[in-house]
């Protein structure tokens, strides 16, 4: 990886760029007319859904280059993608259930976004757990990669089973026209986010290679 | 048993003087550990070939990786003096192991375990054919007994005439004299000849080292991840090493 | 043709191993009995209620049996590193993944078979007025699990926990299946008003193609042994 996306310039562009999100989102945005300030948690929420899809994508794309080139750093990749994905998808729906709460008066809904999340949560928590059970490395990084690949394939027919199971005969709830400020934070926010899976993706990626390390110098003094 | 027609494109061939099997500078790295640092040899056709080693040495690895089972981190395998580049399968056609699992189905009987190898095989097999295989390792009197009841004598007689059936080109024994009786360590070595007779090749690989110099034409010496031709004098009391290397 | 050979060879030797112990069917269909009765108990004894939620409890009794089965239909395969004897054969991963797909589709068909035929009973369904589209939607539905099935089997084959993983792996990837097959049989046995039946069945046969064609590309490059 090249200087300028060095662990810590990463940690401070995140860092920088969640201020600002967050002084747009808390600040500057108004107040929403119907749902009030709860509607501030969006913010947080979407860019949360957003960065966590993005890590599971990344999981899929490192375990299709892990089977073409067979190296173990895009295994180490996948593994780290996998788990800042699964915190990121777990912080977003813990979110919609707080918005949920004030907003349609219970914490979950079966709403076909916050349900596919459920799913898509299941299916790396699955993955993470495959990783935990087998323990010869480079099998376990065959195995999981077809995990990852498959795992991902799924999303689309998850999301349109679960969106026609709730509504197949009416149109899906759009957003109506947001504020500029609004809109604003909320971009700040998915940018901010991304950067932040960058971040954690980096130090989780390096941190995998140390373990795979300390793993094989336990290996070779047995 | 009549050889099946998958076999025939890679039946010795007497004129040419291609080795059934070569392998060049073959490697295989499990972890850190490097269990083969350079293996280079030939199997030659009408030959059987020992492999010799210490435990751990990379005896059963090798045969894995000549059986198509395990793909070499590097080096290079070659049949019949085409380069397999990647696919096995060249590998898989002209090799059957016996190893040192069984491969059979405990709920069939020894009967249709044989029947399975050989249809997976490419080839047909009739009854008497089948019956002749089990008479050949002493076992017709279990013919229609479930794999589940046998001694582990048994089995390995079983495993045996199961490769047999399958008629490789060039057949890899696994420690094939382990817990079998005098009868059946006699039966190895009539099929060791028979397949050299026949113009076919053999690669054993067992730690008796007296029995295979003298049932095999040559030996090769696994030492350090090395296939030597002579016996290591240097190395006879020192244990086979496992090397590591830098990561 | 050595493909058509060696995966009718697995079959037939699974469904041999099948007839001979009748272990894994016996227990498939025992435990959907049981799952169909104590669901029942969980809607309590109102009949209308049992009925309204019948197609779900149908499907959900078929995903449990399916992933039991699943666990034992490569059991053969463990005893003697069977696996690993099949993968030396020349030429045969697509075969092996073929026959052993046909093998938990019949599995899974019969014991499917036995089950609607209990469930209906149980639950007061008039299932055989629906009997032919129902068996449509079952088979479109069952080639979906049985894809997933195949591979994942393969996958936790030697794994420890491999009894844990299997559910925890298969049970979120089969949503849509269940989703498109609950749905499915509620409108051939409620009624289809709405004419939605035809989306359903799109997204079975969608599911289908996905997860017979990937996990065959993933059984190719990833299952060594």
């Amino acid at each position: 990886m090249s200087r300028i996306f060095t662990p810590k310039s990463l940690g401070v562009a995140a860092g920088l760029t969640w201020g600002v999100a967050l002084w747009v989102g808390l600040a500057v945005a108004p107040t929403d007319h119907i749902m009030g300030q709860v509607q501030r948690i969006m913010y947080i929420h979407v860019p949360a859904a957003w960065s966590g899809f993005l890590a599971f994508f990344l999981v899929f794309v490192a375990s299709i280059a892990y089977l073409i080139r067979r190296d173990a750093r895009l295994d180490h990749l996948a593994h780290a993608a996998a788990e800042v994905g699964v915190v990121f998808m777990s912080l977003a729906i813990v979110l919609g259930a707080v918005w949920g709460k004030p907003t349609w008066g219970v914490w979950w809904t079966w709403d076909p976004r916050l349900t596919s999340a459920a799913v898509l949560l299941a299916i790396y928590l699955g993955y993470l757990a495959m990783r935990a059970f087998t323990d010869e490395p480079e099998r376990r990084a065959r195995l999981c990669a077809a995990v990852g690949i498959i795992g991902f394939l799924d999303v689309p027919l998850v999301y349109l089973s679960v969106l026609w199971w709730r509504t197949l005969h009416q149109a899906p709830s759009s957003p109506e026209t947001i504020a500029r400020p609004m809109l604003m934070a909320l971009w700040l926010g998915v940018f901010a986010f991304t950067l932040m899976l960058a971040f954690f993706t980096t130090v989780r990626y390096q941190t995998a290679h140390w373990e795979a390390e300390l793993e094989l110098l336990e290996v070779s003094h047995v | 048993m009549a050889y099946s027609s998958r076999r025939d494109s890679v039946q010795p061939d007497k004129g040419s003087a291609a080795p059934a099997l070569s392998a060049h500078g073959v490697a295989q790295r499990f972890g850190r550990h490097l269990v083969l640092r350079d293996a280079t040899f030939d199997v030659l056709w009408g030959t059987a070939t020992g492999l010799l080693g210490a435990n751990g040495a990379g005896k059963t690895t090798l045969l894995r990786i000549l059986a198509g089972s395990l793909s070499p981190t590097r080096g290079s395998i070659s049949v019949g003096g085409a380069c397999l580049d990647g696919n096995p399968d060249a590998l898989r056609m002209s090799t059957a192991l016996l190893a040192g699992e069984s491969y059979l189905y405990d709920a069939l009987t020894a009967t249709e375990n044989l029947r399975f190898a050989v249809r997976m095989t490419g080839g047909d097999a009739s009854d008497s054919q089948i019956a002749e295989a089990l008479d050949n390792v002493g076992l017709a009197y279990a013919r229609d007994r479930r794999v589940r009841h046998f001694s582990s004598g048994m089995r390995k007689r079983l495993a045996l005439a199961r490769v047999v059936a399958m008629e490789p080109p060039v057949l890899l024994l696994d420690e094939p004299y382990a817990s079998l009786d005098e009868d059946a360590t006699c039966l190895v070595d009539q099929v060791v000849d028979r397949w050299r007779a026949g113009g076919r090749a053999v690669v054993m690989a067992t730690h008796r080292r007296e029995r295979a110099e003298r049932v095999c034409d040559h030996c090769l010496y696994l030492v350090d991840g090395v296939a030597l031709p002579e016996y290591p004098q240097s190395e006879r009391d020192g244990p086979s090493r496992m090397m590591e290397v830098a990561p | 043709m050595s493909f058509t050979r060696q995966t009718l060879a697995i079959l037939e030797k699974d469904l041999l191993i099948e007839a001979r112990s009748r272990e894994t069917v016996t227990s498939m269909v025992f435990f959907a009995g049981l799952v169909l009765l104590i669901l029942g108990f969980a809607l309590g004894p109102d009949p209308e209620a049992i009925r309204r939620a019948a197609p779900g409890l149908l499907w959900i009794a078929v995903v449990f049996t399916a992933v039991l089965g699943l666990s034992r239909a490569y059991d053969a395969e463990r005893e003697n590193r069977g696996m690993e004897g099949l993968f030396q054969y020349p030429g045969t991963r697509t075969a092996i993944f073929a026959g052993k797909l046909i093998v938990l589709l019949l599995l899974l068909l019969f014991v499917e078979g036995v089950l609607f035929v209990m469930g209906g009973v149980l639950y007061n369904l008039g299932l055989a007025a629906v009997a032919f589209p129902l068996a449509g939607v079952a088979f479109l539905a069952t080639v979906g699990l049985a894809g997933i099935g195949t591979l994942y089997g393969a996958l936790t084959l030697n794994l420890r926990a491999r009894e844990v993983l299997l559910p925890l792996l298969v049970f979120p990837l089969v949503v849509p299946v269940v989703l498109g097959a609950v749905s499915a049989t509620r409108l051939l046995l409620f009624g289809d008003p709405f004419g939605e039946l035809g989306a359903w069945v799109r997204l079975l046969a969608a599911y289908d193609i996905v997860f017979t064609v990937a996990p065959l590309l993933a059984f190719e490059s990833v299952i060594a042994d």
